[in-house]
């Protein structure tokens, strides 16, 4: 019998360690000598056509209780099963390299709720050893926010996905999705992050992954939630502000801010997803963040949002 | 309370040629209330034009996808909403209707569109307007049969130039299309919506329509941008609801302007009525 080989690269993701044959660009590798041995297995593999029984389907996936089959047409498939296993396989004539983002976004977002995670789409900062996050879909200013954020001095946390899980006392906590930054060019010439630029996202797509300054946290401790914040633009009837959502507002603005929703309620839908969503409100505020999409704005953006931790102490 | 069938309708368009009207008058039919709809509660982020939606449906973020990839998967998402829509759906779009290799940009799923169109003319003004460019930056978009378009918020899609624009979703066979022109719109709103009402199956009292139409009137419109702000409103764009005029080419653009437009355009303008400056009004 032919021993499997262990795959070779080892990262640690949303508080996971992915075991992984792929290899993913601009995270941190682990030492496989010195972590603890691996939450999920990440391969390049064969992927079914489709589920035999799918009890949830959209227009490219389709689900069961314990198994998430991704269909990207042109770009490649991916299973993710059992919250242990993910596989990839690429379409025919593309790299593996140009679809690892994709397994790394919706592929383990679906690990992580089939293992009962709760995700925010948001990405975070740390200030004072606290965690303060940006929710938004693709496109809301996340990213730029966030790296701006870091310039000012504070830690960077997350680009995407927060995982949040609770803690044994006080607020949950937030784990970092192990990523570097992933900008488009002229918000790293605005904040000027262009020395810390890396290759692009994927071959044909114009944004690019970016170290943040101070590097990312690897260490896999979470970081206790201080407060949410959506982003929204402003406009002349909501100016650039800050402002507070009434707890039922608040808890409707997370359903809709988790990472790849139609997932949070395939696996959490029934029962999971709303004690978690209490808790984090119980610790934490979830306030609507309006701000101009002016990079000359962004200033004033962060100036407001260091007032308002100011408050929360 | 007005009553349509169930299912996925576009409203289509070249941009600034009544879309929002539109849709503003078929809410306010819709929601039969007493009071106008709210304009920042038109479900935009629901649109299949939108970012939202489509990751929120696909399971994957529009911006890490390139323009063929996209091209590929909006059908698909079309598709799947169109067959399971188990109420009325306005959906307002600004996308050719075949995409570049020549298939629909959306899909053929839906069970019908209403196509709205305006004299180039006018909409190379107001279009001016809206992106806060120049009359002759506007043509140069108008003109342009492989322009894309896309924001912040809406997927990047393939526009074109206004006349494929219009001889595409006007010439296919695929969805059943109801075409209405703006200036006709404006002329006499409550026939037009009647005829909308018609080709959809719809049903309407006179009251009904009547209220709709004062509920979306430019006046009600622009009280409530000046109130509570529009979110589709352009970045530095004073307001979104201007005069909405007719024949404001007349005063405004230069002969080679006018030129530029009937050079490119000059078949389909005649086709739907727009005479050509220079030609006899018919």
């Amino acid at each position: 019998m032919i021993e499997q080989s262990a795959p070779p690269y080892r990262y640690r993701i949303s508080g996971l360690i992915v075991a992984s044959d792929v290899a993913l660009p601009m995270r941190t590798l682990l030492d496989p000598m010195g972590t603890p041995p691996a939450d999920v297995t990440m391969s390049h593999a064969a992927v079914p056509d489709r589920l035999d029984q799918p009890t949830r389907e959209g227009p490219n996936w389709t689900a069961d209780d314990r198994r998430l089959l991704l269909d990207l047409p042109g770009i490649g498939r991916f299973l993710a099963e059992d919250g242990r296993r993910l596989a990839l396989s690429p379409a025919p004539g593309v790299a593996l390299e140009d679809i690892t983002v994709f397994a790394t976004g919706t592929g383990l977002a679906a690990i992580l709720y089939q293992r009962g995670a709760m995700l925010l789409h948001a990405s975070a900062v740390v200030h004072d050893g606290r965690a303060f996050l940006f929710c938004g879909p693709s496109g809301a200013g996340k990213s730029t926010l966030t790296a701006a954020l870091t310039r000012a001095g504070c830690g960077f946390l997350s680009d995407d996905v927060c995982a949040i899980e609770p803690a044994a006392e006080g607020p949950p906590l937030v784990q970092a999705d192990g990523r570097v930054l992933r900008l488009y060019r002229d918000s790293i010439g605005h904040v000027g992050l262009a020395d810390a630029m890396g290759p692009p996202v994927r071959q044909q797509v114009p944004k690019f992954h970016v170290s943040p300054p101070g590097g990312t946290a690897a260490t896999g401790a979470g970081v206790p939630v201080a407060a949410i914040y959506a982003l929204m633009e402003a406009s002349p009837a909501t100016p650039p502000g800050i402002t507070p959502l009434a707890p039922v507002a608040a808890a409707q603005a997370l359903l809709r801010l988790s990472y790849r929703r139609r997932l949070a309620l395939a696996y959490g839908g029934s029962g999971g997803l709303a004690p978690r969503i209490a808790s984090l409100l119980h610790h934490a505020g979830v306030c609507v963040l309006h701000q101009d999409r002016d990079f000359a704005a962004l200033d004033g953006t962060i100036a407001m949002l260091f007032r308002h931790w100011d408050t929360l102490r | 309370m007005a009553a349509f069938p169930a299912g996925l309708v576009w409203l289509a368009s070249y941009p600034k040629s009544g879309n929002t009207w539109m849709r503003i008058l078929l809410a306010n039919l819709l929601a039969g209330r007493a009071e106008p709809a709210d304009i920042n509660r038109l479900s935009e982020e629901e649109s299949l034009m939108g970012r939202w939606r489509f990751g929120d449906d696909m399971l994957v973020d529009a911006d890490l996808l390139d323009s063929r990839e996209l091209a590929r998967m909006r059908p698909l998402h079309a598709g799947f909403v169109a067959s399971r829509q188990t109420t009325p759906f306005f959906c307002k779009t600004h996308d050719r209707f075949a995409g570049e290799d020549g298939a629909p940009s959306l899909g053929a799923a839906a069970r019908g569109a209403v196509y709205l169109l305006r004299d180039p003319r006018d909409v190379a003004i107001s279009l001016a307007y809206h992106l806060g460019a120049t009359v002759d930056e506007a043509l140069a978009r108008m003109t342009d049969p492989a322009h894309h378009f896309g924001g912040a918020r809406q997927l990047p899609y393939l526009l074109g130039d206004w006349g494929g624009h219009v001889a595409g979703w006007t010439g296919q066979g695929l969805t059943p299309t109801h075409v209405v022109r703006y200036e006709d719109l404006r002329r006499d709103t409550a026939a037009v919506l009647r005829g909308v009402l018609r080709f959809l199956g719809g049903q309407a009292t006179e009251v009904e329509v009547s209220r709709a139409i004062a509920h979306s009137s430019l006046e009600a419109l622009q009280g409530q941008e000046a109130a509570k702000g529009f979110r589709e409103r352009q970045p530095g764009q004073a307001r979104f609801f201007r005069a909405g005029q007719v024949g404001e080419w007349q005063r405004v653009l230069t002969p080679a302007q006018l030129e530029t437009i009937e050079e490119h355009f000059g078949a389909v303008m005649i086709r739907f009525g727009y005479a050509p400056a220079g030609a006899t009004p018919g």
